[in-house]
């Protein structure tokens, strides 16, 4: 006992508490504002799995800004439309989800037709749209009709819900789907998809994580700055294929001669500060 | 006596260089900038709420991460990727002023102006004012609807039901105008010809007579007359300066802005190459000294009142027999000169005169004829219709107006005529007599206007309309509402509230030209194509919103059979239409009208072989018949051979210049004249609520925010510099002295004017900018505009042949009377020449002993005749102590020579330079290890300023705060020295002391690759990168200004306030002018910010990027291409703005890019060359063409 009261010991103990306090106090300062893992609630329950994973469908078929633009973008809902004009039940869902992108762009399922007019129609022309439209369609799909009455308005309720926002004063049904923004990066940071993934030809799946398999995306990666930098010292540019890195003379004599075995990021600059931040 | 100096300076002040001066300025940080703001009160208790509140909030956002939102389109246009930019070709059309432009659009929204380089009249050249007309169309102060105006204001309603909608108002106006006799359409120069078919149209429908009155508030009307009597084409001539070996202008700013200054501006420097055997050469015959006097080569310094007798001097000497010039022996002589330089170059020269007086433009056009420059330097087979206005038919106008017998006044946007003209004084007295509720001198307040009160007016106005003659009176009787129309019926089209649309009945707001279909035709068959870059605003979030002007007038006359109101873009048919008709017609490039129209839209210009006709439909007093197409002709009464003409054949008629020789005016007699003259940022007035445009210094006096009256400064004996009546002693502390000015007698009631000392302002003339002192430039709290300088145009005259002048002789200056605590003058700010101190005091270099010695206190008078401050020199840094060569010049800056001394100037330049770089040798730090091993391979930016080559115009000042978010701070920040621009422009004199030529630098961040900067920050955030680049990084920096104070060039800034308006204490936003909610805290102007800039915080420096997200942009698109960068990747927003093409910007270590060609000319240095900062940006040294006889 005298040992563990002695003044060097105490003195130890309060020394490993301070910098395990300041430790912890550090991190998470550092942490604050990043959001790794997050998985926040959207106004649709779009399922990645169905459709990136089971159905294959091409990642930038919808994120079609990826190869061209800063923004990967999420897709128009016309974009949607695409295949949903002839797929108007969800495997999941059934008329659930899939009615809210027809309540947003105004497809009438019934008809096969857009509505004309739709942005005049008030909230409650709309629902009576698809009221017919998940009454009939449940029916169809063999749901007891005693229960249809209260599915309808339980799915008109959600649409209603996903659509609009109070805070924001967005009363209409109809118009853009608000979704949930899970990938930022601070306003000083600038972040350009076209040169990750059609310069660097970078799979989404690097940053993204394996989004084909997830139910409800969430943030894979944790978008601090230590990540990029690691990133950019570690990963190969695409050196040779790309007529742009013949200015870099020097690296290509290297290579010539065997000195070097490849040009990282970090070697053409990737790691200087204007890179980003301008 | 005069005295040639060696020196280049930037002011009397430094020129004098005082004791006081030099303590004044010999510190880094001048001590203006050092007061604190008196205007931010904060108390004890205040802080700690502060402190609380700041606590609270920092805990409370730290626990919970804000959800933020992406919300796509529904239906995603094609067009549209977000995150790429798109561009669109349209034309910037603000009354005469033209230029073709490229506007840069993200997700919808303008945000940037760029040249349209396929124009063959701009080449891609740019504006100060094109680069502001951004911001003009984010303005909060603009209609959103059609509106009624009583008392004075435009009513618009909170609650939108309230305001009457376009159907109401087009029914109320349509069925008014139908009964008016007599209707006048007021403008400025129309360059839209589907602007005046539509007036056309609309004179055809409406059972009244309907005239347009064009004016032009800077009139050119005598020079349209002229040419008119001469040639029979009441146009411009189509100059050419390229084709010019030497130019005479007679107080003509024809680089900043008379008539088509982008154009002449490339034109002039076109013909003005260092490199080659031929510079032309300038000489400009004026008393104040304006953009392009300060450009000439030689300057004559003539009284605006003499002009005439000048412009008659050289006709007598060039064609001869006119009548005798009554001008001083000195200004003859060098007249004389002139003229024998001019007759040395026939064929070759150009003479044009800004003067708006008849006979003295039929002498410039005789003086030309008989140089031979039709079909040389001005071009036979095209006019330009860059102004149009008539100052005789304005003058009619007003006179019908008040003598009643105009019934309907539509005032077309743009033109002011309660303001921008001689006779505002008597359009406004008019139109308020009109107005039932103005009484005695002053509005009734709108809200609480008693109709019955009103209504006796209005019966007086009826029962003069039955007095007058038949008409329906149902229209005016039937209801509660129709019994207050006023006999006159005001309609203004105007975007903003304007001191014109108070005194209309209704406001029918026009779209801004970034939302409008549209044309314009500046030079006869170059044609040029608006287009809408954006929804219209207002109509888009539910608004009534605005429409186009020629859309109204096509409306109120209810033209249906070439005009389909039903359409869904019924104007853009309208445009098609009569391109279909008239455009298409005459050329045969395209066989299908729609090919054409796609290829016309595309480019944004289409060039027509065939030049048409000027045509003005008719549309103004008297026409009868349209001009037919005619040109300029040599042959007629010229005595020398003519050139050989192409294809026209002109209609030219036979003018006795001999006798309007002898109509030139007596000089006057007065010891003081006054000339009012336009500046480059704020035109005719018409530009005044725009802050950008408030805020750029006046390239030639450099101040901002106002109008100052330049007083002259003399040089007496020895070194002494007076200025008149000794003003502003203390221009360096920026402060600045009042005066009275009176001008034109006891009429016209003397305003108080801050003054500005101005070099080359001839002795006993005095000079006030135009278009300043504008009482209403936008809506109530929310103008910008409203109030700043001194409003000239009471002032301004009529002669005896009905042209507005532009000077006067009748002007008395008092004594000082007050002083200007806050004279915002860039002047004295962000010099470059710094002495230094020790720990012990102020180090000064005596000239007796040669010592340096140390004082820390004020000199006596007697010791700073031999002491010196010591400055921060090339030998300082080798041989602490020892010698020393301070001021301005032995540092370089500015490198300076003649045509005709080139090889010397190289040479004086390569010893610099190898002195300077063996001085640099000397060092530690190892430059070129750095150069071979990162700098050698990959980019190496830099860029090259051609000093011959800046004219000074200003506009890549504005390029570069619209394509950087650069804010603006007001006049009080600037006054403190707290001007953000990332780019200035430095004017700096040389020559005679008296009459100074001008050089301009533009500086920026010149990127050094060994940063003074860098090395002082203690958080490394502003580092150096692979490209030669110095980077500042925002978001890094803690604001403790090390780099700012350590920058040679003084072009880093700190954002001392929330200029951005984005922090939470709204105490910290400076306001411009007296706003309620601060520039830029509306989510209106915000829509005007570039999103690929970071908008910066209260606390942080910044500085020029080098437009790093342009860089990065190009390179992306290299690699996604996977090809080699070219120089039309990376072209940096200043560079593009440029007229002139004096910036040249690209990778040097591209070999066969533009920098690298520019880099080789033998004129080229580094300022401050010798503090070893290796920077990357390249000067050529200014080179002038002088005359030898117009010397000294």
């Amino acid at each position: 006992m005298q040992v563990l009261t002695s003044r060097g010991v105490i003195a130890f103990a309060v020394f490993a508490l301070v910098v395990l306090f300041g430790y912890t106090t550090v991190n998470h300062a550092i942490d604050l504002g990043r959001q790794q893992d997050y998985q926040p609630g959207q106004p649709i329950k779009f399922n990645h799995q169905v459709h990136a994973g089971i159905h294959k469908i091409e990642c930038q078929y919808c994120h079609d800004g990826a190869r061209r633009s800063k923004h990967s973008v999420i897709p128009a809902v016309n974009t949607c439309m695409n295949c949903h004009r002839a797929i108007n039940y969800g495997s999941n869902y059934g008329t659930a989800e899939i009615t809210k992108i027809f309540a947003s762009i105004g497809w009438d399922p019934l008809e096969g037709a857009y509505i004309a007019n739709y942005d005049q129609m008030t909230n409650d022309q709309v629902k009576d749209v698809y009221r017919k439209w998940i009454a009939n369609k449940n029916l169809t799909e063999g749901v007891e009709a005693d229960d249809i009455e209260n599915i309808v308005e339980e799915q008109l309720e959600g649409i209603e819900k996903a659509l609009t926002n109070e805070y924001t004063g967005d009363e209409r049904i109809a118009g853009p789907i608000e979704w949930v923004r899970i990938h930022n990066v601070p306003d000083h940071v600038y972040f350009n998809h076209a040169q990750h993934v059609t310069v660097g030809n970078l799979k989404c799946q690097n940053c993204h994580g394996q989004v084909q398999e997830m139910e409800e995306v969430y943030q894979y990666s944790p978008l601090s700055m230590g990540w990029c930098i690691n990133c950019h010292r570690e990963t190969q540019v695409q050196f040779d294929d790309n007529e742009y890195y013949k200015s870099y003379e020097r690296y290509h004599e290297e290579i010539k001669a065997g000195v070097r075995d490849g040009v990282t990021v970090e070697d053409v600059g990737g790691l200087n500060c204007q890179r980003c931040h301008y | 006596m005069k005295k040639q100096n060696d020196k280049v300076w930037i002011g009397t002040d430094q020129l004098q260089n005082s004791a006081a001066y030099r303590a004044a300025t010999d510190t880094e940080v001048a001590a203006e900038q050092r007061i604190e703001n008196p205007r931010l009160e904060a108390t004890r208790r205040d802080f700690l709420k502060y402190l609380g509140f700041g606590m609270t909030a920092a805990t409370i956002a730290s626990c919970d991460i804000p959800v933020r939102k992406a919300i796509p389109y529904v239906s995603k246009p094609d067009t549209i990727v977000p995150g790429v930019a798109t561009y669109y070709a349209s034309t910037f059309i603000q009354g005469g002023d033209y230029v073709p432009v490229l506007v840069k659009t993200r997700e919808g929204r303008p945000i940037k102006i760029e040249g349209n380089s396929m124009s063959p009249i701009t080449e891609g050249g740019t504006s100060a004012r094109a680069q502001a007309s951004v911001l003009t169309m984010y303005d909060t102060s603009r209609f959103d609807g059609p509106a009624r105006v009583r008392g004075g204001r435009a009513l618009r309603e909170r609650v939108y039901a309230d305001n009457p909608s376009w159907e109401v108002l087009d029914d109320e106006i349509g069925g008014r105008l139908r009964n008016a006799r007599q209707i006048r359409i007021v403008s400025h120069t129309i360059l839209s010809p589907s602007l005046k078919l539509a007036i056309r149209d609309f004179k055809n429908r409406m059972p009244g007579n309907t005239v347009l009155v064009q004016y032009d508030p800077i009139s050119s009307s005598a020079l349209l007359d002229a040419h008119e009597a001469a040639f029979g084409v009441r146009a411009v001539p189509h100059y050419r300066f390229d084709n010019a070996d030497v130019i005479v202008g007679f107080n003509c700013d024809f680089l900043g802005t008379w008539i088509s200054p982008v154009e002449y501006g490339r034109q002039y420097i076109a013909g003005r190459r260092t490199d080659g055997r031929r510079m032309s050469r300038h000489v400009q015959v004026e008393s104040h000294m304006s953009l392009t006097g300060s450009n000439a080569d030689n300057r004559i310094m003539v009284k605006p009142s003499q002009q005439g007798q000048a412009i008659l001097a050289l006709y007598n000497a060039v064609v001869g027999g006119g009548a005798a010039a009554n001008l001083n022996a000195t200004a003859a002589a060098k007249i004389q000169a002139v003229a024998n330089e001019l007759r040395g170059a026939r064929g070759a020269a150009l003479v044009v005169s800004g003067s708006n007086n008849l006979y003295e433009q039929q002498l410039v056009i005789a003086i030309n004829r008989a140089l031979g420059s039709y079909g040389s330097t001005i071009e036979t087979n095209r006019w330009s219709l860059q102004r149009q206005g008539s100052d005789q038919n304005m003058a009619r106008f007003i006179a019908e107006l008040e003598g009643g017998e105009v019934d309907a006044v539509i005032v077309l946007d743009g033109a002011n005529p309660a303001f921008d003209n001689a006779w505002a004084g008597q359009f406004t007295a008019a139109l308020q007599a009109n107005d039932p509720t103005f009484r005695n001198g002053e509005y009734l307040d709108p809200r609480r206007i008693d109709e019955n009160e009103v209504e006796d007016r209005g019966e007086q106005a009826d029962a003069k309309e039955e007095n007058d003659g038949n008409r329906d009176e149902s229209v005016f009787k039937a209801d509660a509402v129709s019994r207050n129309f006023r006999r006159v019926l005001a309609i203004s089209t105007s975007t903003v509230p304007t001191e014109t649309t108070q005194l209309c009945e209704y406001v029918t707001p026009n779209h801004h030209y970034l939302e409008s279909w549209g044309d314009a035709e500046a030079v006869q068959g170059v044609y040029s194509l608006i287009q809408p870059t954006i929804v219209p605003i207002f109509g888009a979030v539910n608004r009534y919103g605005t429409r186009q002007e020629g859309e109204s007038l096509l409306v109120w006359s209810e033209e249906t059979e070439r005009y389909d109101p039903t359409a869904t873009q019924p104007y853009l048919n309208y445009v098609k239409r009569n391109w279909e008709e008239g455009v298409f017609g005459s050329q045969g490039r395209f066989t299908s009208f729609q090919a054409f129209w796609d290829s016309a839209l595309h480019d944004g210009v289409f060039n027509n072989a065939s030049t048409g006709s000027v045509n003005d439909y008719g549309l103004g007093y008297d026409a009868t018949a349209t001009a037919p197409a005619a040109a300029p002709d040599a042959t007629t009464d010229a005595p020398q051979e003519a050139p050989a003409l192409t294809e026209v054949q002109p209609t030219a008629r036979t003018v006795d210049y001999n006798a309007a020789s002898r109509r030139i005016l007596a000089p006057g007699e007065a010891e003081n004249e006054i000339t009012f003259f336009e500046t480059v940022n704020m035109g005719n007035g018409v530009y005044g609520n725009n802050p950008w445009l408030l805020e750029v210094p006046d390239p030639v006096a450099r101040t901002t925010w106002g109008n100052y009256l330049s007083i002259p400064v003399t040089y007496v004996d020895g070194n002494s510099y007076t200025a008149y009546k000794d003003l502003n002693p203390e221009e360096y502390k920026g402060k600045a002295d009042k005066v009275t000015v009176a001008v034109g007698g006891e009429n016209q009631a003397p305003e108080t004017v801050t003054v500005v000392r101005q070099f080359g302002q001839m002795p006993g003339t005095f000079g006030l900018a135009i278009g300043y002192g504008r009482r209403m430039t936008g809506a109530v709290g929310k103008a910008i505009g409203n109030e700043v300088g001194v409003n000239v145009y009471p002032w301004l005259t009529v002669d005896e042949d009905g042209y507005v002048q532009y000077y006067s002789g009748e002007v008395a200056i008092s004594d000082k009377v007050d002083s200007e605590e806050e004279f915002p003058s860039v002047q004295y700010h962000h010099t470059m020449g710094l002495t230094t101190h020790n720990e012990n005091g102020r180090v000064y270099y005596n000239t007796v002993t040669g010592e340096n010695e140390t004082f820390d206190r004020e000199l006596t008078e007697e010791e700073s005749e031999y002491l010196q401050p010591f400055h921060v020199d090339e030998k300082t840094v080798m041989e602490l102590g020892e010698g020393m060569q301070g001021g301005l010049t032995k540092r370089s800056i500015i490198f300076q020579g003649s045509f005709a001394e080139l090889p010397e100037l190289r040479e004086e330049i390569a010893e610099r330079r190898v002195e300077a770089q063996h001085l640099n040798e000397q060092t530690l730090y190892p430059y070129e290890e750095y150069v071979k091993d990162i700098y050698s391979q990959g980019h190496w930016w830099a860029m090259h300023v051609d000093l011959t080559s800046c004219i000074g115009c200003a506009a890549c000042e504005v390029a570069c705060l619209s394509e950087n978010n650069v804010q603006v701070v007001g006049k009080y920040e600037v006054w403190r020295h707290h001007e953000m621009k990332w780019l200035r422009i430095d004017r700096y004199f040389y020559g005679d002391v008296e009459n100074p030529r001008a050089v301009y630098q533009p500086m920026m961040c010149q990127h050094c690759d060994n940063a003074p900067c860098e090395n002082v920050c203690p958080v490394a955030a502003t580092p150096h990168s692979d490209e030669g680049m110095n980077q500042m990084i925002y978001n890094r920096c803690i604001g403790t200004r090390y780099c700012a104070n350590n920058c040679p060039y003084k072009v880093r800034r700190f954002n001392w306030l929330d200029f951005s308006t984005a922090d939470l204490f709204s105490s910290n936003e400076p306001e411009l002018n007296d706003e309620e909610l601060p520039f830029g805290a509306d989510n209106l102007t915000r829509m005007v910010l570039n999103p690929d800039v970071t908008v910066r915080s209260r606390g942080v420096i910044e500085k020029c990027s080098f437009c790093a997200q342009r860089l990065q942009q190009g390179k992306l698109t290299a690699k996604i291409e996977k090809r080699a960068l070219r120089d039309s990747d990376v072209r940096v927003a200043c560079q593009t703005a440029c007229p002139t093409g004096a910036i040249t910007f690209g990778d040097r270590n591209n070999k066969q890019g533009d920098v690298s060609r520019k880099l080789e000319n033998p004129l080229n240095y580094l300022v401050l060359e010798e503090t070893n900062t290796q920077s990357s940006v390249f000067y050529a040294a200014r080179v002038h063409n002088s005359i030898e006889a117009l010397e000294a």
